[in-house]
């Protein structure tokens, strides 16, 4: 009965995700797509926050090595998207590897500050490698080319086109998430996050399976950066910057980082809120930031993680009091 | 003649001044049930810490099974079926209990790197789980959170975890500390009953002198980090040496 109603659940959500990209208007389906991003980005990430216990601020480093990734590619050698998402996501992920490599020997602050201190390095380089990154220009002229897989070629240079790309991309990391979250290696990364020396004790390698955290987010967010390169036909420098590595960190707080669903529902509260914000003041950041600290506060795990346990108080009332439910 | 399990080769460590060993050499056998017993501070937590590889020693060497394990880390050691229980509940307070004994069980199987199947399908794993707790008598808590157990259960998941990666050599630090006398006897008996099977090898470091004397083939004794008597359970309780170091303590009765 639960299982059937998860599956209507699901199925009403993609229903409602399909009907945005047909018949909504061209901002609300703009505003989805950084939803999804966003979304791509803070799955990825909080695998490593909330799974395996590292808290990274160093993750937008890889968000660029994905966007970077794709611009090079499509302005020097071809334009077809895919392969520029291919090479976004490699990229992202060899930086994920020599970075992490680096950092996953520290845990807790170390590893904070050692994150934020290989990202500031990417950012810097980024900013300072004219000739190659576009310096604080960034890379311009990133086209929407067709995604063409050699007998078929699809469009998305339209706005509603290459919406239902990035929708097929959310669905596909939520998809892999989901199984990683399921596995003897999900299992294995919340025994990292809860005892890390009994991990040890078990016979595995715990700055192995830290190291493969650490990459498996990176390729994520590399996915995102390749992704929102794309959206915007453009990227630069701030794409690295600290600043946003904080976005996920954010995103999986305000959603709740015990929960599946948590970076994604955080994601949409994140985008729409400040959307609306940003209309009626020009220091979103302050009401922001109040928005964000009564959730913080008010809301332990976060918004799903609030919901499920007000479910669940209220389903204990109804057991306690004889309902027959 | 035979390779000992685990050979301890004049090993010695030092805390600044303090020595908590000193030109240590011991043989462990296998199927031997050792105990290894000294007062506060005879570095009998040191020295497991050490042949376990949380600790790094000064000097000397360790082999294990006929192999060099002196600088090889912990879960190397583990895998080579090297292992431990520890004095604290050192548990993964969040998981449940099946999960608990679950992650040393994915490690023996080999199959802890599956990245896309559900660990729920693997179930040669689930059955194996199902018997470590059987044999721990934590079945029926499996899907309890080990965190909010009973201080004397989570003291036997943590035994349980430490059987289930397989151990041919285990050392128990203090297993039974904080137990109540049920859960004390399980325990002991399934450290006998493990042991007369012979797939696994116990060290014991115990206070409680009944156990020792109870379950032991052998007993060391520790003082100031010197090995000052070793052998069966007789010799030691006729010891001169070990009754003037445990002096005011009525252990040998």
């Amino acid at each position: 009965m639960k299982r059937f109603r998860t599956y209507i659940f699901i199925a009403l959500t993609l229903a409602g995700l399909v009907a945005i990209g047909l018949f909504a208007g061209r901002f609300v389906v703009y505003l989805s797509m950084r939803v999804f991003i966003l979304s791509i980005f803070a799955l990825g990430y909080n695998l490593l926050l909330g799974r395996t216990g590292l808290l990274s601020f160093g993750h937008a480093a890889f968000y660029a090595g994905g966007a970077y990734g794709l611009g090079l590619i499509s302005i020097h050698v071809t334009t077809n998207p895919l392969a520029g998402i291919i090479a976004g996501v490699a990229l992202a992920c060899i930086m994920a590897l020599v970075i992490g490599f680096f950092c996953v020997r520290h845990t807790e602050i170390y590893f904070a500050m050692l994150t934020l201190a290989f990202g500031m390095m990417v950012f810097s380089l980024i900013w300072n490698l004219r000739d190659v990154t576009g310096g604080d220009d960034g890379l311009i002229g990133i086209v929407r080319a067709p995604i063409s897989l050699g007998f078929v070629s699809i469009p998305i240079s339209e706005t509603s086109h290459y919406y239902f790309f990035v929708l097929f991309c959310f669905i596909l990391t939520v998809a892999l998430i989901y199984l990683i979250r399921r596995s003897p290696f999900g299992l294995v990364l919340s025994g990292v996050r809860e005892n890390d020396l009994r991990v040890e004790f078990a016979g595995l390698s715990v700055r192995n399976y830290r190291l493969a955290a650490f990459v498996i987010s990176g390729a994520f967010s590399g996915l995102a950066g390749s992704l929102g390169a794309l959206l915007e036909s453009y990227t630069n420098p701030f794409s690295a910057h600290w600043s946003h590595s904080a976005e996920p960190i954010l995103v999986s707080l305000i959603g709740g980082m015990q929960t599946f669903t948590g970076p994604i529902v955080g994601s949409v509260v994140f985008i729409v809120l400040r959307e609306i914000i940003e209309r009626f003041t020009q220091n979103w950041m302050l009401w922001f930031g109040l928005i964000l600290l009564v959730i913080i506060m008010g809301l332990r795990g976060g918004v799903v993680g609030g919901i499920a346990q007000l479910f669940r108080r209220e389903r204990g009332h109804a057991a306690k009091s004889g309902g027959s439910r | 003649m035979n390779i000992p399990l685990l050979e301890i080769k004049s090993l010695s460590k030092a805390f600044g001044k303090v020595i908590a060993a000193s030109d240590v050499n011991l043989a462990f056998e296998a199927g031997v049930l050792t105990s290894i017993i000294g007062p506060n501070g005879a570095g009998k937590s040191t020295l497991i810490n050490m042949l376990s590889g949380s600790l790094p020693v000064d000097s000397g060497r360790i082999f294990f099974q006929g192999a060099d394990i002196t600088h090889l880390p912990i879960h190397l050691r583990v895998k080579m079926g090297l292992c431990r229980s520890f004095q604290v509940v050192n548990i993964f307070p969040d998981l449940t209990v099946f999960d608990n004994i679950q992650i040393p069980v994915l490690a023996v199987h080999r199959r802890a790197r599956r990245l896309f199947r559900p660990v729920a399908r693997e179930a040669r794993v689930r059955e194996e789980v199902n018997h470590v707790l059987d044999r721990v008598g934590l079945a029926a808590e499996s899907r309890t959170v080990a965190g909010t157990l009973s201080h004397g259960d989570q003291r036997l998941l943590e035994v349980g975890i430490a059987l289930a990666v397989r151990p041919r050599l285990l050392f128990l630090d203090e297993p039974t500390a904080g137990m109540n006398p049920v859960e004390r006897v399980r325990v002991l008996e399934n450290i006998r009953g493990l042991s007369e099977e012979g797939k696994t090898t116990f060290v014991i470091v115990e206070h409680d002198m009944d156990i020792v004397f109870s379950l032991s083939d052998r007993v060391v004794v520790l003082h100031h980090g010197v090995v000052i008597e070793d052998g069966t359970k007789e010799d030691v309780q006729k010891s001169a040496r070990v009754r003037e170091v445990y002096l005011g303590e009525e252990v040998m009765t």
